[in-house]
């Protein structure tokens, strides 16, 4: 199951909802989680448009020559989100 | 977080059942337009993403992830980090608000922190605040409670400028 919208959850029976947050909970078949798959493709968008890894915006970050837009809060975001810590 | 606190672990129904219920009111008063907002699954967790567009051209823009503290069908999950960007659509952001970035970075990179900016008045910069306490790390529903106050406090302001 990809993506489940909050709002649905509204219109469901407390065991429609819990069969949906069982579907959504189960492991992928594959084991690749399509959020995980989603936000490394973001991540990769930002490093396109940027012309830059995710190394150097951090670094940049940290010598402060970059400064923190909405973007590349998004950016940030995405990078902490990944399971396997806070770095590809 | 503090047993029992708003941020406090939530079994994942009784999180969206709160979720849901707090947006109802937000659209049926009428400063929320619609609730867009969609869950996927990691590994570790669940991803809340998605934007709210609002009365006068705001949008809030959603990133929030909830970790998995255990298994089942109703698993108990708590936020452990979020992004909540509320901009003035194709003008700027009016403030942002953002968990602790693990990275190296600036000293507020560690805190809970604010980015604010006077967008109407063509501030790009901004300045940032920390969030003082756990208290005062908001929730989604009090991002759109402060949004909305930010709306009508600038309304004749936003008429003005044209965006209503």
């Amino acid at each position: 199951m990809s993506a489940l919208r909050v709002a649905d959850l509204a219109n469901l029976t407390e065991r429609e909802r819990r069969d949906q947050f069982l579907k959504l909970l189960a492991p992928p078949p594959g084991g690749v989680y399509p959020a995980e798959e989603s936000i490394r493709n973001r991540i990769r968008s930002y490093e396109i448009r940027y012309e830059m890894t995710s190394a150097e915006l951090l670094s940049k970050l940290a010598a402060g020559e970059m400064r923190e837009t909405a973007e590349v809060s998004e950016w940030l975001f995405f990078l902490s989100s990944l399971p396997n810590g806070a770095r590809r | 977080m503090a047993p029992g606190g708003k941020h406090s672990p939530n079994r994942v129904g009784n999180y969206f059942e709160i979720h849901n219920t707090r947006m109802h009111q937000h659209v049926l008063e009428g400063f929320v337009r619609e609730d867009t907002l969609e869950l996927s699954t990691l590994p570790d967790g669940i991803l809340m993403t998605g934007e709210l567009p609002c009365l006068g051209g705001l949008r809030i823009e959603v990133r929030k992830k909830l970790k998995r503290l255990d298994g089942g069908a109703e698993p108990l999950v708590r936020t452990v980090s979020y992004s909540y960007n509320v901009s003035v659509a194709g003008v700027g952001v009016v403030f942002r608000y953002d968990s602790p970035h693990p990275f190296d970075g600036p000293d507020y990179h560690g805190d809970h922190h604010k980015h604010v900016y006077d967008v109407l008045g063509g501030d790009r910069e901004g300045r940032v605040e920390i969030v003082p306490n756990e208290e005062a790390i908001p929730t989604l529903s009090e991002v759109i409670d402060e949004a909305r106050e930010w709306y009508y406090a600038n309304r004749n302001k936003l008429d003005e400028l044209g965006l209503l």
